[in-house]
C-alpha cells in the first residue's frame, strides 16, 4: 500500500469523525464516522464551505476569523482543541469535542478536525451536578440547622439566667413601697416580658428545626444505597480503595427521605476513604442487611481505626480529626437518622479499621 | 418555704444559670446548696443521705443528668428528683422518669413552674414513705 492508501484506510477506519479543510476553509476530506454525526453523505460536502457543519453562532465566529485573516494575512492562534456544537444535516444541534491540528500539503495549509460526539458525556456530567448540588444543598441545610440548634442551647443558657435573676430581684423588692422601688418593679416587669419573647424566639427556632421539612417515601434501601455510593466513588478512582457491595437479596424496603440518607452513605463514605489514605490496604465494604423489623447498613473501612481521643465524642458536633471540616457531618448524619425513627453506632473491626452502622425500621 | 431541715441541692454546669436559680429559690426562702457538676454531688454523701430534692440540669458535660441518676439508684439513694432539660425529647423524658426523676421541665423553666416541681418531687417522696 502507498502512503495515500494507507492514510485513507485509517481516516474511514477512525471511531471520531474526521475533517480536513484547506486554506479556503473548503472541505477535502470528511470521513465516515463523519456520515454518522453530521447526517450528510461525503458528496454533498466535500468542495463545500466548513461553515455548514457549525451552529449558527459558530459560523458568524468562523467569518470573524476569515475575515481578519484577509486582511492581516495571519492566522490568529488556533487553540488545539475545543468545546462547541456541531449541526446536522436536519438542522438539529449536538455538543462536540474537536481537536485541530494544521499541517502543509502540495496545495498549501491544512486545517485536520477530529471530532467526537459529547452528548452523553454532557448529560451524565449534568446529572451528577445535579443530584452533588442537591446533596450540598441538603448538607447546608443540616449544617444550618445543626449551629442553629447549638446556638439556640447557647443563648438560652443566659436567657434562663436573665430570666431567674430577674425573678429574684422582683421578689426582693415586693412589699416595698417606695416610689422609686416601685418603678423599678415596674421595668422589672417590662424586662421579663421582653426575655419571654426572647425565650419564645428560641423556642420556635428549635421547634422549626425539630420537625424540620422531610420528603418520606417507600423506597428499595439497596438501590439507594447504590446511587450514593456511585456519587461517594466518583474522584475515588485515585485514591486506590477497592469498594465491594454486598446487598441483602430481599431488597428492604424502607420509608425515608432518600436524599437525606444518601447524605449519611456519602458522609460515612467520603470518611473511610479520607481515613484509608493513611494505610497500606484499603478496603472498603458496604453491606445491607435485615435485623428483626430494621433494615442495617454498615460501612466498614481497612483505615486507622478510631482514636481513643474521639472514640467518645464521635458523633458531637465540632468533633473532628481532619484539616478541613467543622466536624459536625456525623452528627448530622445521627440526628438524620434518629429522625427516621433509628440508630447510629460505630464499632472497631477485629482486623483493621472501624465499622458504621445505622439502622431503619422496615417499612410493611 | 422549704419545711424545716429541707434543702434543694442544685447541679449545673452553667455559672449564671445555677446562681440565679439558687437566688429565685432563696428568694422563695427555700435553702439552698449548689453543684457545679454531678461528680461534684456524688462526692457529698451528706447531701445524698439529706432530706431534701434535687434540680437536676440534663445537660452537662461528661456525667450527665442521666447519667448521675443512673449513679444515685445504683447506690439505692433515693432522693427526689426534678430534671431540667434544654430539649423536649421523649425519648430522653421517658428514660428520666426510668431512672427515677419524679418531674421533668422544659427549659426555660418559670419559677412558679419550678416550685410546683419541686412540691411535686417532695411530696411523692413523702407518700412513698
Amino acid at each position: 500500500m502507498d502512503y495515500r492508501a494507507r492514510f485513507e484506510a485509517l481516516i474511514t477506519a477512525a471511531a471520531d469523525g474526521i475533517v480536513v479543510i484547506d486554506a479556503a476553509g473548503l472541505i477535502q476530506v470528511y470521513n465516515t464516522a463523519c456520515e454518522q454525526l453530521f447526517g450528510y453523505p461525503p458528496r454533498d460536502v466535500v468542495g463545500r464551505s466548513v461553515k455548514m457543519l457549525m451552529s449558527a453562532t459558530d459560523q458568524e465566529k468562523y467569518d470573524a476569523y476569515l475575515d481578519s485573516y484577509r486582511m492581516t494575512g495571519q492566522h490568529g492562534a488556533v487553540s488545539p482543541s475545543l468545546e462547541t456544537v456541531g449541526q446536522r444535516k436536519d438542522g438539529t444541534t449536538f455538543p462536540m469535542h474537536v481537536s485541530l491540528g494544521e499541517g502543509q500539503s502540495p496545495d498549501g495549509n491544512i486545517l485536520v478536525a477530529i471530532i467526537r460526539d459529547i452528548t452523553e458525556r454532557q448529560n451524565a456530567q449534568r446529572q451528577t451536578q445535579e443530584l452533588q448540588h442537591e446533596l450540598l444543598h441538603v448538607s447546608r441545610l443540616s449544617a444550618m440547622s445543626e449551629m442553629s440548634s447549638a446556638l439556640a442551647h447557647e443563648v438560652n443558657q443566659p436567657l434562663a439566667a436573665i430570666t431567674n435573676y430577674l425573678r429574684a430581684a422582683q421578689r426582693t423588692a415586693v412589699n416595698i413601697n417606695d416610689p422609686a422601688i416601685v418603678k423599678v418593679r415596674e421595668i422589672l416587669e417590662k424586662t421579663l416580658a421582653q426575655t419571654a419573647r426572647a425565650g419564645q424566639v428560641i423556642r420556635r427556632l428549635r421547634d422549626f428545626i425539630e420537625k424540620g421539612e422531610t420528603n418520606r417515601v417507600i423506597e428499595n434501601l439497596n438501590s439507594v444505597i447504590d446511587e450514593a455510593m456511585g456519587l461517594a466513588l466518583i474522584g475515588a478512582g485515585d485514591t486506590g480503595v477497592r469498594p465491594q457491595m454486598e446487598f441483602h437479596p430481599r431488597a428492604p424496603n424502607v420509608l425515608i427521605d432518600k436524599i437525606q440518607i444518601q447524605q449519611v452513605v456519602l458522609n460515612l463514605v467520603r470518611n473511610s476513604i479520607e481515613a484509608m489514605q493513611e494505610t497500606e490496604t484499603r478496603d472498603l465494604t458496604v453491606r445491607t442487611m435485615i435485623e428483626g423489623d430494621f433494615a442495617q447498613v454498615t460501612v466498614m473501612d481497612t483505615g486507622p481505626g478510631l482514636h481513643p481521643d474521639v472514640a467518645g465524642r464521635l458523633f458531637q458536633p465540632f468533633t473532628t480529626t481532619k484539616g478541613a471540616g467543622m466536624g459536625i457531618g456525623l452528627s448530622i448524619s445521627k440526628r438524620i437518622i434518629e429522625s427516621h425513627g433509628g440508630r447510629m453506632w460505630a464499632t472497631p473491626n477485629l482486623e483493621a479499621g472501624v465499622s458504621f452502622h445505622f439502622n431503619i425500621p422496615l417499612s410493611v | 418555704m422549704t419545711p424545716d431541715g429541707q434543702k434543694i441541692y442544685v447541679v449545673d454546669d452553667d455559672p449564671a444559670v445555677r446562681d440565679s436559680m439558687r437566688m429565685v429559690l432563696e428568694s422563695y426562702g427555700m435553702n439552698v446548696q449548689d453543684y457545679d457538676s454531678a461528680e461534684q454531688f456524688l462526692e457529698d454523701s451528706a447531701a445524698q443521705e439529706g432530706n431534701g430534692c434535687l434540680v437536676l440540669d440534663y445537660h452537662m458535660p461528661r456525667m450527665t443528668g442521666l447519667q448521675l441518676l443512673d449513679a444515685l439508684q445504683e447506690h439505692h439513694i433515693t432522693l427526689p428528683v426534678v430534671m431540667v432539660t434544654g430539649r423536649s425529647d421523649p425519648v430522653l423524658k421517658e428514660s428520666a422518669r426510668k431512672a427515677g426523676a419524679a418531674v421533668i421541665l422544659d427549659k426555660p423553666v418559670s419559677d412558679e413552674d419550678l416550685l410546683q416541681a419541686i412540691e411535686l418531687a417532695l411530696a411523692e417522696r413523702e407518700s412513698a414513705h
